[in-house]
């Protein structure tokens, strides 16, 4: 039951709180998972394709609205880079939370940026290091299915890294990129069509000891 | 119950062994009631995209090339702007012993040679000795100006890479 169904068998406001209780009861990820989910080895596949079967998240990953308290104003987009979550706040102390896949370590960050650009089919170039071990590797291809950058990009501000799609989502809950944040092509293309260029994003990330 | 429990492993492991046992047995005995005749594994059929016949000096292709790649046509012309962009980290073609070129084929990481063959109709395939249209062979749909484009005929790699464009550096 995704969030659409619950909102047109409740009503908006009253669907909101079923399925943020609902998403809060049964879909919160445990610190066992999280760890679990810490990193994962996996290489680009420039041009694979995923099927809708593999694009099906698992249930705490999916998009969900959520109780989230906050300071931000409404349409602010928060990122917990340890939760693996990207919450787009809403009125009401409400958010709609995203699964995403985050920096590896040493790549991870935090800040607080904007918006600067959005991207349908994006383009992609392979990092310098990729073209090393796959020469054969266009050094540029452009955006379309199958394309590791995916559906959709959110640029941020003037920084190399963006809020954009994947084809592989069995990356979602991991860290696993070069410091950008990805989500599966359905999701961001959600995203991407609820936020307008301007969004205010703020990147948060947990101390360590 | 406490003692099967304590006893656990050692008859699971004997059970493993019996089990072992029988599938073996099973097996040689499938292996020598069957009457099938051992089955070739078989490539997918070569499909050649429809495009004209294009010819290609081999002379020509040694040295240094910008490589992108795109997938739809309307992406072309952005594609081969980038592909100038990529001199700077440039695919290389040299020469083959045996007359050819090295270049890669499909997801391998070292070059093999590769020739310059010609169909009945016309068309070039960029590939290894044989005949032409091979699945590892790509086919040429373009080449003038310093431009070169050519498609996998492999269908995995075309879905994979797209439509591969060098631009001379």
């Amino acid at each position: 039951m995704n969030f659409r169904t619950i909102t047109r068998m409740f009503g908006r406001p009253a669907g909101f709180a079923l399925a943020a209780v609902l998403g809060l009861a049964l879909t919160a990820p445990t610190g066992v998972e999280a760890k679990q989910r810490k990193e994962l080895a996996i290489q680009d596949q420039p041009g694979y394709v995923p099927t809708p079967q593999e694009e099906m998240l698992p249930p705490q990953y999916r998009p969900q609205p959520v109780y989230f308290r906050t300071n931000e104003a409404p349409g602010t987009i928060v990122i917990h880079t340890d939760e693996r979550f990207l919450y787009l706040v809403q009125d009401g102390g409400r958010a709609i939370r995203y699964g995403i896949g985050v920096g590896r370590d040493g790549f991870q960050w935090q800040g607080l940026q904007k918006v600067s650009r959005k991207q349908e089919w994006p383009d992609w170039r392979p990092p310098p290091e990729m073209i090393q071990r796959q020469p054969y590797l266009p050094r540029f291809m452009a955006g379309g299915p199958g394309n590791p950058m995916g559906a959709r990009a959110l640029y941020l501000g003037d920084t190399i890294y963006r809020i954009h799609g994947t084809n592989q989502p069995q990356t979602i809950g991991y860290a696993v990129s070069s410091g950008c944040f990805r989500l599966v092509n359905r999701d961001v293309i959600d995203l991407f069509n609820r936020v307008p260029v301007g969004t205010k994003v703020v990147i948060l990330q947990s101390a360590k000891l | 119950m406490v003692l099967v429990h304590a006893e656990g492993p050692r008859p699971r492991k004997a059970a493993a062994r019996r089990i072992g046992a029988v599938v073996a047995v099973a097996a040689a005995l499938a292996a020598c009631s069957t009457t099938s005749i051992p089955t070739v594994p078989t490539q997918p059929a070569v499909v050649i995209p429809p495009g004209p016949p294009v010819a290609v000096d081999i002379a020509a292709l040694p040295g240094k090339w910008g490589l992108a790649s795109y997938r739809d046509e309307k992406d072309r012309a952005r594609t081969e702007a980038e592909a100038k962009r990529a001199c700077g980290n440039p695919y290389v073609i040299a020469a083959g012993p045996q007359g050819g070129v090295m270049m890669h084929l499909p997801d391998q990481a070292q070059p093999t040679e590769v020739f310059v063959k010609v169909n009945g109709e016309g068309r070039s395939f960029i590939g290894p000795r044989g005949a032409p249209g091979m699945i590892q062979d790509r086919v040429v749909m373009y080449f003038q100006g310093g431009v070169l484009v050519a498609d996998w005929l492999d269908p995995s790699a075309r879905e994979r890479y797209g439509t591969m464009l060098f631009v001379r550096c």
